[in-house]
């Protein structure tokens, strides 16, 4: 028995859902460490015992809620953020051109560094970096006598798009 | 994970595939079977008695609302907490620099003898006094292992963090909680 698997057990038997067995029993009488643990577990399982609700009138104010209140559409946070990202991230790709004809075909449109359908899983303060990252082509580069995504061949967008890819 | 087969009837899967179908009976035993350990988390994690029920009543309805985002993995119980938990957080964010009651203002309901429960009610006291001297992690952690009972799987679930960072909170409330309780 050591005071690792004492303590494991201590929610269980303090919640009565389970007993100390002898050995168990025998740790607890001669371990300080466990016993002081014991002694704030075992009333610990009673916290907030007497906050009682009325469980009826609740579960009818739930349900009348859920008739009357309309479901508010569906929201995606930070998704005008990763449509954004892809925006600047066409227009830096546009803005640099194409590259020469002799250059081989591959991953020749560096991305941003920024994985894209993760955004939503970062904080405001990355997000704050990822918007600098992109804002950064997006202002300083001129967009006027960029081609458009119409204007390239199929074999420039099969490359844009790999670019992408990587 | 908690127990949710059905000694005391169907289990929570099952009620709440019945909810989506369309049955309130069905988010009324939910309502039923979970509300008053809800609550008790809540008290005692700090909620004040003029917000406990409405905490629980949100978290009711978010939950229903949103039992699409309920991954069946973790048990409707540990995820129910984890709506708690963030309503809880963010009310208190709005609410920070209000004066804390202390618990001794709790006016919730006592409905056992207090004759023979006093000792252990005031030792239970002195612990919940102490948790809130304890970072919202360990309280929580402290509250849903001890008085709730989850295991550490669930514990993560419903607190959005691994297992092992949830012993870890463990181990450093009970530390704490053997210095603050006399």
């Amino acid at each position: 028995m050591t005071c690792h698997e004492q303590s494991e057990r201590m929610p269980a038997v303090a919640r009565g859902n389970a007993a100390w067995t002898l050995a168990e029993a025998e740790h607890l009488s001669r371990c300080a460490d466990c016993r002081a643990e014991w002694a704030l577990v075992m009333p610990g399982a009673a916290v907030a015992g007497n906050a009682t609700l009325d469980v009826e009138a609740l579960a009818a104010k739930v349900l009348h809620r859920l008739r009357t209140e309309p479901v508010a559409p569906r929201r995606r946070p930070f998704r005008w953020v990763v449509g954004l990202a892809a925006a600047a991230s066409v227009v830096l790709v546009l803005s640099r051109g194409s590259p020469p004809a002799s250059l081989p075909p591959g991953p020749a449109v560096p991305p941003l560094g920024v994985d894209l359908p993760g955004l939503d899983g970062l904080g405001t303060s990355e997000l704050q970096t990822v918007l600098e990252s992109v804002d950064a082509p997006w202002t300083e580069t001129s967009t006027a006598d960029a081609p458009s995504l119409n204007d390239l061949t199929d074999q420039e967008l099969a490359r844009v798009a790999r670019g992408w890819e990587n | 994970m908690l127990p949710v087969t059905g000694l005391d009837g169907p289990t929570d899967a099952a009620l709440v595939a019945a909810w989506q179908r369309g049955s309130e009976q069905a988010a009324t035993d939910l309502v039923r079977r979970h509300a008053s350990a809800l609550t008790r988390f809540l008290v005692g994690a700090g909620a004040g008695p003029s917000e406990v029920e409405d905490l629980v009543q949100e978290s009711f309805f978010k939950a229903f609302r949103g039992i699409d985002g309920w991954r069946r993995e973790s048990s409707f119980r540990s995820w129910l907490f984890s709506i708690g938990s963030n309503l809880h957080k963010d009310t208190y964010r709005r609410a920070r620099g209000r004066v804390v009651l202390s618990i001794e203002d709790h006016d919730v309901a006592d409905h056992r003898d207090p004759a023979s429960e006093l000792v252990a009610d005031e030792t239970a006291m002195r612990i919940q006094a102490g948790l809130t001297k304890l970072p919202r992690l360990q309280r929580e952690v402290f509250l849903l292992r001890v008085q709730q009972g989850l295991d550490y799987g669930d514990i993560a679930d419903a607190l959005g963090t691994t297992v092992g960072a949830a012993r870890v909170h463990y181990h450093h409330a009970i530390r704490r909680l053997k210095e603050l309780v006399p």
